[in-house]
């Protein structure tokens, strides 16, 4: 490259992060006439707003990853016009990213968007980067990725991806054309995702876990006022919550069917997403061919929940929830002194409790005795000092006698 | 043994010995408590503290002891170890006759090698059994609380009696880590002791009088790596045909036991490095019970993996609460059910040779939080005695009421346990000690 190349080069660039970063997100749901898979605009794009999630790739009876299973979904899903793809290095044991490299290789690359994430958490060195992300290009036999995130964004992993560098080096990737557009996911508090949004203004877009049941709880609905007011488009993760959404609980779904006998769970929580501005698309990991078949049917021509059905839904998540009682969202922060596995206690309670007492009896009563004696509820001593570290305000004391008594009761039945 | 030879060496060494020894065993008085310093001396604990509890202090006395023996051999092993002087101490009322003691360099190296690669992980509690400081402390702690003392205790003594009636030094030759290093350093000095080959007549008297086998007299070859300058060879030798030399530098050729040796430590090394943090957590998570730990300890994971329970501290604790391991507990432990961890009294963290309490000023242990107070209301008879008692103010008591419980100021020092009439109070193990 000489002088006069690397002086246009440069113009050429300029003008074009300028004029990148002028022109803002326009939300714009398209309504494909012929009833295709419902598309939202991200720049010159029209990403499909169902993305294919590939961190629950489906699997054989027997444990192992079913390939051919998953390759028959995504010819299913892209026949449909669902173009947006979602892996990353670490799912499925590392191997997700090879399998969706065989499976998107029969299609013509610009007709899909491939995501991948750099994993942060793993980085020891400055070089690990490079090494990581071109294994990502080979595993995905790929010369490019459309969208590539930085992943999973906490406080120690925002370090490490300053530590190493890791910014500079994907704009450089930028740069090179082998990443069009780069955004990061966030799991932490929406103090860091200002933060981080601060930091560094050439972010695309970000993605958040956004759900019906985190809107309060883990303060989602903060987090996407926060990526709201800084313009950036939103991909929602764990639309379900890890499939809870999908599974509520036998009074919350008569409520649902009651209203709508056809309508699915699951297609409530999109829905009720789809009332939201700014979603890019919504991640959703289809681990069996059904997923996949229901969703495309909520994404065809998706529609906002109305006024009434929003207010169906609301009850139906409040009678849910009111079975559910305790609303911790596991962020762990509590930190028994005598050491209570507090979250994990009230995790096993939510389980047996979404899935009507009674069915998970048995599971719960041995997960509860897998825990060691130490970790147990009746070991909580009443201190108190977890009480001013939880961000839900929960009475952690309390509830964990409420929990054991519940297991001494469930134990004697 | 009948002085035939240059007598002073040997009497200037027993005489040290035996001054050091009386110091050392009346360290482990209560009032003996300035002279914990000088166990801070023994090499093994330094070393644990380098690690465990950073302290220029602490290497300053692991170099001074690596270079006396260079300069001077393992000296150390027979004037300041109380264990080596113990094992003599055996020897003197056990030991019939003297036996030719074998030379294990392979077992020797593969220990401390073993040792070395855990203290770098940070599990210095490996020297609860190999360091023979620490083990001396066991036995003479076993000793002094012999009451509550499990039966276990007395094992590593009756190890070592049967060890030095069969071969005698023959720990501080094969096993000890602390003798092995020393012994290397001594190895590879020019200084060394040795038999002139112009005056021996081969008599043997110096073979048989030598506690580690360092002498072939056939030979008339003395082991600087083994010989621990006890001075008895240069006592018994009838014609003074023992004595210091500078000797070139040997050259360093490899034999095939040097390999084998080499591969043996590699190997254990490499073993270590794999497992060796896992086994020790593994240990550790094991735990019979979750003890309380003595303020400074950090965490009880920390505090298992560093103790060598040499039992300095539960000697020197003014509220008599630390215990020596028993049934219950597998490691070094508060009790609270005879007294309180006084609130003016750091003498644990000042006395731990081995860093496993951390050395803490009286304002940090004054805040620091040990354990945490579980109350039980209906033995409560509410008299107000541990609110009166709390030196936190942790407990806020009006008369006729229930006492309440503010356990963001309580640090677990136990006042208001021993206190409470009722046994309404009972002192609760935590994971991790913070200051509050």
């Amino acid at each position: 490259m000489d002088r006069r190349d690397f002086i246009k080069n440069s113009l050429l660039f300029t003008t074009g992060a300028v004029l990148l970063s002028g022109c803002s997100f326009n939300k714009e749901v398209k309504v494909d006439k012929t009833g295709g898979i419902t598309t939202a605009k991200f720049k010159s794009l029209d990403v499909s707003m169902l993305g294919y999630g590939c961190m629950r790739i489906p699997l054989k009876p027997s444990g192992e990853i079913d390939e051919e299973l998953n390759k028959k979904m995504v010819k299913r899903a892209m026949e449909a016009g669902v173009n947006y793809y979602d892996t990353a290095y670490m799912y499925m044991g590392g191997k997700s990213e090879e399998i969706m490299g065989r499976a998107l290789k029969p299609y013509e690359r610009a007709s899909f968007n491939l995501t991948t994430k750099m994993p942060v958490m793993m980085l020891e060195k400055e070089e690990d980067v490079e090494r990581i992300f071109n294994e990502q290009l080979k595993r995905c036999q790929t010369d490019y990725f459309d969208f590539y995130l930085v992943h999973c964004l906490n406080k120690r992993n925002w370090e490490n991806t300053k530590k190493y560098n890791v910014i500079p080096f994907l704009e450089k990737m930028k740069k090179e054309g082998k990443i069009r557009h780069l955004g990061f996911s966030h799991h932490d508090t929406p103090e860091l995702l200002q933060e981080i949004i601060n930091y560094y203004d050439k972010w695309e877009f970000v993605q958040l876990q956004i759900n019906r049941l985190d809107w309060k709880t883990t303060r989602g609905e903060e987090q996407y006022n926060i990526a709201r007011k800084a313009n950036l488009p939103i991909v929602v993760m764990e639309p379900l919550r890890g499939g809870l959404l999908a599974n509520l609980n036998t009074e919350a779904t008569k409520i649902l069917k009651d209203y709508n006998p056809n309508a699915s769970v699951a297609s409530w929580a999109f829905r009720w997403l789809a009332g939201l501005d700014g979603i890019l698309t919504m991640l959703s990991g289809m681990s069996t061919p059904e997923h996949l078949e229901d969703n495309l049917n909520t994404f065809t021509g998706l529609k906002p929940l109305s006024k009434e059905e929003q207010t169906v839904y609301d009850k139906a998540i409040a009678a849910h929830l009111k079975q559910a009682a305790i609303g911790c969202t596991s962020c762990r922060y509590c930190e028994c002194p005598v050491g209570v596995n507090i979250a994990g206690i009230f995790s096993l309670y939510n389980q047996y409790v979404y899935d009507d007492e009674g069915r998970k009896k048995g599971s719960f009563i041995s997960h509860y005795e897998a825990l060691r004696e130490s970790e147990r509820a009746d070991k909580c001593i009443k201190c108190g000092l977890c009480k001013p570290k939880c961000p839900q305000q929960l009475d952690i004391p309390v509830l964990l006698e409420k929990v054991h008594k519940k297991y001494l009761e469930v134990k004697g039945a | 043994m009948k002085f035939r030879g240059n007598k002073k060496p040997y009497i200037i060494r027993i005489t040290c010995t035996i001054l050091l020894f009386t110091l050392e065993l009346l360290a482990f008085l209560p009032a003996g408590k300035p002279l914990a310093g000088l166990i801070q001396f023994n090499l093994a604990p330094a070393a644990a503290r380098v690690i465990t509890d950073f302290s220029i202090t602490a290497i300053i006395i692991v170099g001074i002891n690596l270079l006396a023996a260079f300069f001077f051999g393992r000296f150390y092993c027979s004037v300041f170890c109380p264990f080596g002087i113990l094992q003599d101490i055996v020897g003197t009322f056990f030991r019939r006759k003297t036996g030719k003691t074998v030379n294990l360099p392979y077992i020797r190296y593969t220990v401390l090698a073993i040792t070395f690669s855990f203290m770098l992980l940070g599990v210095t509690a490996v020297l609860r059994f190999l360091d023979p400081y620490s083990n001396f402390g066991n036995i003479v702690t076993g000793f002094v609380n012999i009451k509550t003392s499990s039966f276990a205790v007395f094992i590593p003594l009756a190890i070592i009696i049967v060890l030095v009636i069969w071969k005698n030094r023959i720990f501080c030759t094969t096993i000890c880590p602390v003798g092995t290093l020393l012994g290397l350093c001594s190895k590879f000095s020019p200084k060394k002791l040795a038999i002139s080959k112009d005056i021996c007549k081969g008599c043997g008297v110096c073979e048989r009088e030598c506690p580690t086998g360092a002498i072939n007299s056939k030979e008339k070859e003395l082991d600087n790596e083994r010989c621990i300058r006890c001075m008895r060879c240069i006592a018994v030798c009838p014609g003074d045909g023992i004595s210091f030399v500078t000797k070139e530098k040997e050259k360093f050729i490899p034999s095939r036991r040097t390999f084998i040796t080499a591969g043996l430590v590699t190997a254990a090394a490499v073993t270590v490095f794999a497992k060796g943090k896992e086994l020790a957590l593994a240990i550790a998570e094991g735990l019979k019970k979750r003890p309380i730990c003595p303020p400074g300890a950090g965490s009880v994971e920390d505090f298992v993996q560093k103790c060598t329970n040499c039992g300095l501290c539960v000697e020197h604790c003014k509220g008599k609460i630390l215990k020596k391991p028993n049934e219950e507990y597998s490691t070094v432990h508060i009790d609270f059910s005879n007294g309180k961890c006084e609130f003016d009294c750091k003498n644990c963290s000042e006395v731990c040779p081995t860093g496993a309490i951390r050395k803490i000023s009286l304002a940090e242990k004054q805040n620091c939080r040990i354990g945490l107070a579980k109350f039980n209301y209906e033995k409560c008879t509410k008299c107000g005695l541990c609110a009166a008692k709390c030196p936190k103010g942790a407990i806020e008591y009006q008369p006729g009421k229930q006492p309440v419980y503010l356990a963001s100021k309580c640090i677990g020092c136990g006042a208001c346990e021993s206190i409470c009439p009722s046994g309404a109070i009972e002192i609760v193990a935590i994971n991790t000690q913070s200051q509050i």
